[in-house]
């Protein structure tokens, strides 16, 4: 804890990182104390994010939100709600009628039996689908894509392709980038976008964004030059890895802050650092990000990343 | 999902699988492309690699270990 510099009254706020410059009655403190605080909190969200180590309780809310935003069956629809009442009325029969003509049921007793009904229907409807979903996870014709991709990307090698027709192949390839995130998300594809976002110069001290999937109309050739809250740059400076961005709203202001000045809409992110094939270093990162939180949670960015695999080596062969 | 939630011995970090999950596709790719394996069977591989990549990994580290035996 430090005193104001202007008045020496001990702050009730715990100092983080920036001193207090003056102590006023119109709230300048608390502005600069809140100003310290999100770059706290992305910084502490931040080195959490890098060392993958949560806890068991944060796996469960992880986990939780996942599911909270994964199965629209959560999210209430009027077309659902016959089958919930036709559900909740088929548990409470049982125990009402055996309340109403039997002495001995007691209230309570009708009550137990309902909520247990229930909880065993949930149950039974969640299982029940549960051989569809994973059947659906992995289709034959995706896998048949993936294959003759590949084949076809082979017949285009970056010597083949004229300098003026690179930047289109990037944009197509990220545009089918979302196609793929949006197969194995079950999200619309409308709530997906994808960009490159490659290093601008060997310092490495700013990055531009140079291509975005074809058809999006967010803002091109900006140049970045705060890299301190880009999580792409973070991710690109701890090794070539694949990393997944559960949710932005973690990390707090700076986290939604977005590096092209527009307005982030976008909440969960799979970030893949591309490694340029000429330099043989890792050039900048393919973002796929989402406007869904948890998008990426579990087998979807092991499926992802199998998926991406050919037009992230795309991508590196036209870079 | 439960099963994942519960183990409690070492967990692999997830970055550090996705990149093997990445590196093994791209081996299975380029195995096809060089004319080693048909579409079929690269198809198969990769159904088994997105099905349960965590055995797959330990499949293939051990036909590595038992290559350089």
């Amino acid at each position: 804890m430090r005193g104001c510099t202007s008045c020496a009254v001990r702050c009730r706020y715990k100092h983080r990182g920036i001193q207090l410059v003056q102590h006023t009655p119109f709230g300048k403190e608390i502005l600069i104390l809140m100003v310290n605080g999100a770059k706290d909190r992305f910084e502490k969200q931040k080195a959490r994010w890098l060392a993958e180590e949560p806890s068991f309780i944060n796996r469960c809310w992880d986990a939780l939100c996942f599911y909270r935003y994964a199965f629209p069956w959560v999210q209430f629809s009027w077309y659902k709600l016959p089958y919930v009442l036709a559900q909740l009325g088929l548990a409470a029969s049982g125990p009402a009628i055996a309340y109403h003509t039997a002495d001995k049921l007691e209230k309570w007793h009708a009550i137990y039996i309902f909520l247990g009904v229930l909880v065993v229907l949930v149950l039974a409807a969640f299982l029940s689908g549960t051989p569809e979903r994973r059947a659906g996870r992995i289709s034959k014709p995706i896998q048949t894509i993936w294959v003759r991709f590949g084949n076809l990307l082979n017949t285009v090698k970056s010597g083949a392709t004229p300098s003026a027709q690179k930047n289109p192949s990037i944009e197509f390839t990220l545009a089918l980038a979302t196609s793929l995130a949006a197969q194995v998300t079950g999200i619309k594809q409308s709530e997906f976008a994808a960009s490159l976002v490659l290093y601008d110069g060997d310092e490495r001290v700013r990055m531009k964004i140079d291509h975005r999937d074809r058809g999006s109309d967010r803002p091109i050739g900006r140049q970045i030059n705060d890299l301190e809250t880009v999580l792409g740059h973070h991710a690109c400076q701890s090794g070539a890895a694949p990393r997944v961005v559960a949710d932005v709203k973690r990390f707090g202001k700076y986290g939604l802050k977005s590096p092209t000045q527009s307005r982030p809409n976008y909440r969960s992110i799979f970030l893949h650092p591309v490694t340029s094939v000429q330099k043989g270093s890792v050039a900048g990162f393919m973002s796929v990000d989402c406007t869904v939180p948890h998008a990426f949670h579990g087998h979807r960015a092991d499926d992802l990343a199998a998926l991406l695999e050919p037009l992230k080596a795309h991508i590196e062969e036209m870079i | 999902m439960v099963k994942s939630l519960l183990y409690r011995g070492p967990r692999m970090k997830q970055s550090q699988k996705l990149m093997l999950i990445s590196r093994e596709a791209s081996k299975i790719r380029k195995l096809h492309e060089a004319g080693e394996i048909s579409a079929q069977e690269a198809s198969r591989r990769l159904v088994e690699l997105r099905a349960d990549p965590e055995a797959f990994l330990e499949v293939t580290a051990n036909q590595v270990e038992h290559t350089a035996a």
